[in-house]
């Protein structure tokens, strides 16, 4: 095989297709989700007319995925399921992204397929695929820490044959409305990182209290994430994942596999950069005419690099990916596609804004909440600090960052 | 000889500020920005410190100030908020180009109105990266006066102004003018209200997007202080922008300093990891840049004798620290992490305020695209 960088056509007339339906039907709702901080009153409409599937791309894994409980979809009829879920995941931050906030799972079923038994896949996994369950959420993050997942201070207490949760949460993905949530405690403050464990916890579960439904966030307020506490929430033996046997191996191998979905979410934010990019062409086509000569002629070398960047970050997020499909490591590339793409993308914006002038900062049009929304891309799923700290220990061996 | 020293005054000036900033405008300074809201008693209040519009005694002021202590006054107070303060210093520009610019007569008329707490506006901002030089805006010499054709973005007090200064350029001399209008006469046409659609930040402060068409006003509206003299009131009200975005990343900075003390990870608290402290040390070398730079260009208003040289000066002073200060504030989001995405913290209403003051005047021929 010699190299190549071309996705297959079918890929690409999917996410032409996506990105068309995303400019045409979920673009025009865009303004309405960020003020009513909710998914658009006509979401079920437009997302009828999503030309994909996106459930695969829900749950963040594509190892297994609803064909295995019998339901064949489109997605999921690739070989190279990574590189094609980041490929749609780009098409589908372009209109503007609330639709993936129509998606009900989480990375809750990734973390039960890494950490339960074949009975516990079957039942909230397979249930979700069945849409038995049509939501799910993920608890990790509490308010004392975010990226060092050791801290975690929730407590798991075995009391006869149940478990007793006492703890809070926050950035918690439908924290507040899911059907069940996969939830990280500690069996054993004094055990430190080797205590924590991970449980399901089924909806109106007593002591499962949302504290704040909807967390009031600076962009993608279309995205529910709730803050929760947990109030002697009795669980029962088997919702602990993976059993009593269980050890915290696996939970650090559940977080391995969170990581998969690293060069997807870098791919969105090209997605909305590539969007705001766009967005800017146009605009520049209906109003360029006010700017004078030089700086039209800026606009044109600056657009240009901006273009160039975003390819860059398109190959690192799709090395990434296809290293994945492959089965080989790609910890080091992962974390190059989230350090780099975030950044550029946020460049990107910023200059449109910048460009824009009043424009661009005005909710007269949306280059105002892209900038908003792209924000986060650098903070989640491991901050771009967090992203430094693995590409570093991975050239300079697990020492590298360390004071 | 060189002396980086504050004066004893100005030093003075900025402990009263600051004590004012954290009394009177942290405190509500974001619930005024979700209501779209500036309390009159507050406007009143501000008007009293004498720092926002410089009308002199004799017209009822507290006394004219120089450039470099109004601006120390923009930055020490948007320390505090960045919306009221722009709110109450693009209000008191018109003072201020009427102070500079004006006539006996037309400071006698105007100045005691608006000491007394009559709204001011300046219509000056066209977008498109414009500088002084580039308004497009332009006044024709008819035989009642004047014929004025217009379209300016953030404008305050866009439906309320008792005063307004219009910046356009006389077609017949090809230069620049300032023109006097009172209240919103027909001709004068809100085309935006930023409170109907707001901007990112800054909400706070009224402001919107007028045009003027065939605008009539009389041959007395004219200011007679023109050249230099307008490009140096013009360059002063303009340096008001980037002031106010350094006080805003001052408190965003501060603010992500205490925070990256104060946050554990991986068993110390994460100011300890390089690549948190080091954009908090970015962060305070730009600030300290861009002061110095600002600090700089109000000295030379009075120094600098050519109206390109200004001109081209506040241009890059002002797209420079407002870019620089954006990324300072963004910069702090970063530090914050998830808390830096949430409206618990303030520093988002930081950022959002910063983002916004670099859309009202920053050319991007000023600024590279770092992609």
């Amino acid at each position: 095989m010699t190299i190549s960088f071309d996705l297959p056509q079918d890929i690409l007339k999917l996410c032409g297709e996506i990105r068309e339906w995303g400019v045409e039907e979920v673009r025009p709702l865009a303004r309405e989700a960020d003020r009513i901080k909710a998914l658009p009153a006509a979401a079920n409409d437009v997302m009828a007319r999503c030309p994909v599937n996106l459930s695969p791309l829900a749950i963040a894994t594509f190892g297994r995925t609803r064909s295995d409980w019998g339901d064949d979809f489109r997605l999921t009829g690739h070989a190279s399921n990574y590189v094609l879920g980041a490929a749609v995941s780009e098409a589908l931050g372009y209109g503007d992204s609330w639709p993936v906030a129509v998606l009900r799972g989480s990375i809750g079923e990734k973390a039960i397929l890494a950490l339960g038994t074949p009975g516990q896949q079957e039942y909230w996994v397979g249930g979700f695929m069945r849409g038995e369950f049509r939501s799910s959420a993920f608890a990790l993050t509490e308010p004392h820490f975010g990226s060092d997942v050791s801290q975690v201070n929730t407590t798991a207490v075995r009391r006869g044959d149940a478990w007793v949760v006492n703890g809070a949460k926050m950035y918690c993905s439908l924290g507040a409305s899911a059907d069940y949530t996969v939830l990280f405690a500690t069996i054993g403050k004094s055990l430190g990182r080797h205590g924590i464990r991970a449980f399901v916890v089924p909806r109106g579960t007593p002591g499962y209290v949302v504290t704040k439904a909807r967390e009031d966030k600076l962009g993608l307020r279309a995205f529910e994430t709730s803050a929760l506490s947990f109030d002697d929430m009795e669980l029962p033996a088997d919702s602990l994942l993976g059993g009593e046997d269980q050890d915290s191996r696996g939970f650090y191998g559940a977080l391995a596999t969170l990581n998969t979905s690293r060069p997807i979410t870098a791919a969105w934010a090209v997605g909305i950069a590539s969007g705001c990019l766009d967005y800017l062409r146009r605009w520049v086509r209906q109003h360029g005419r006010a700017f004078s000569v030089e700086r039209r002629q800026r606009i044109e070398e600056d657009v240009r690099r901006m273009q160039a960047g975003l390819t860059q970050a398109r190959l690192l997020n799709l090395r990434a990916a296809w290293l994945q499909d492959c089965g080989r490591p790609n910890r080091r590339e992962a974390s190059a596609a989230k350090a780099f793409a975030p950044q550029v993308a946020e460049a990107v914006c910023r200059r449109a804004a910048a460009i824009m002038g009043p424009d661009g900062v005005s909710e007269r049009h949306l280059v105002e909440k892209w900038n908003r929304d792209i924000r986060v891309f650098d903070i989640w799923e491991g901050s771009g600090q967090i992203q430094r700290l693995t590409i570093s220990r991975s050239l300079l061996g697990s020492g590298a960052g360390r004071g | 000889m060189i002396d980086f020293d504050l004066s004893d005054e100005q030093a003075a000036l900025c402990e009263v500020l600051k004590d004012f900033a954290e009394r009177e405008l942290r405190p509500i300074g974001r619930r005024c920005e979700d209501e779209q809201n500036m309390p009159g008693e507050l406007r009143a209040k501000l008007r009293a410190l004498g720092v926002t519009d410089g009308i002199p005694a004799e017209f009822g002021g507290v006394g004219e100030l120089g450039p470099l202590d109004y601006l120390m006054a923009a930055d020490g107070l948007a320390y505090g908020d960045p919306g009221l303060t722009y709110g109450a210093f693009s209000s008191g520009h018109a003072a201020l180009l009427l102070t500079a610019c004006g006539s006996a007569r037309q400071r006698a008329r105007y100045l005691p109105r608006l000491a007394d707490g009559a709204l001011g506006s300046v219509l000056y901002y066209e977008g498109w990266g414009r500088g002084a030089d580039e308004i497009e805006a332009t006044a024709a010499a008819i035989p009642a006066g004047w014929n004025v054709n217009a379209e300016k973005f953030f404008v305050p007090n866009p439906a309320t102004a008792e005063v307004s200064i219009v910046i356009a350029t006389d077609i017949e001399a090809g230069e620049l003018r300032a023109f006097a209008l009172d209240g919103t006469p027909p001709g004068y046409i809100v085309g935006c209200d930023d409170r109907v659609t707001p901007n990112s930040g800054l909400r706070a402060a009224h402001t919107g997007a007028i045009a003027l068409r065939g605008l009539t006003l009389d041959a007395a509206s004219i200011l007679p202080g023109r050249g230099l003299d307008l490009a140096r009131a013009l360059a002063w009200i303009r340096l008001t922008v980037p002031a106010i975005a350094i006080g805003t990343a001052r408190a965003a900075i501060e603010y992500a300093i205490r925070y990256a003390q104060e946050r554990m990870a991986f068993g110390k608290p994460i100011s300890a990891f390089q690549g948190v402290a080091f954009l908090l040390a970015d962060g305070d070398t730009a600030i300290d840049a861009a002061r110095l730079s600002l600090w700089s260009a109000a000295q030379d208003l009075y120094h600098i004798e050519d109206v390109d040289q200004l001109n081209r000066v506040t241009t890059d002073t002002v797209s420079r620290v407002c870019a620089a200060m954006e990324q300072v504030a963004r910069d702090a989001t970063q530090v914050l992490g998830g808390s830096g995405f949430i409206r618990d913290h303030p520093v988002e209403y930081w950022w959002r305020s910063t983002a916004t003051l670099a859309g009202i005047d920053t050319d991007f021929l000023a600024t590279p695209a770092v992609v």
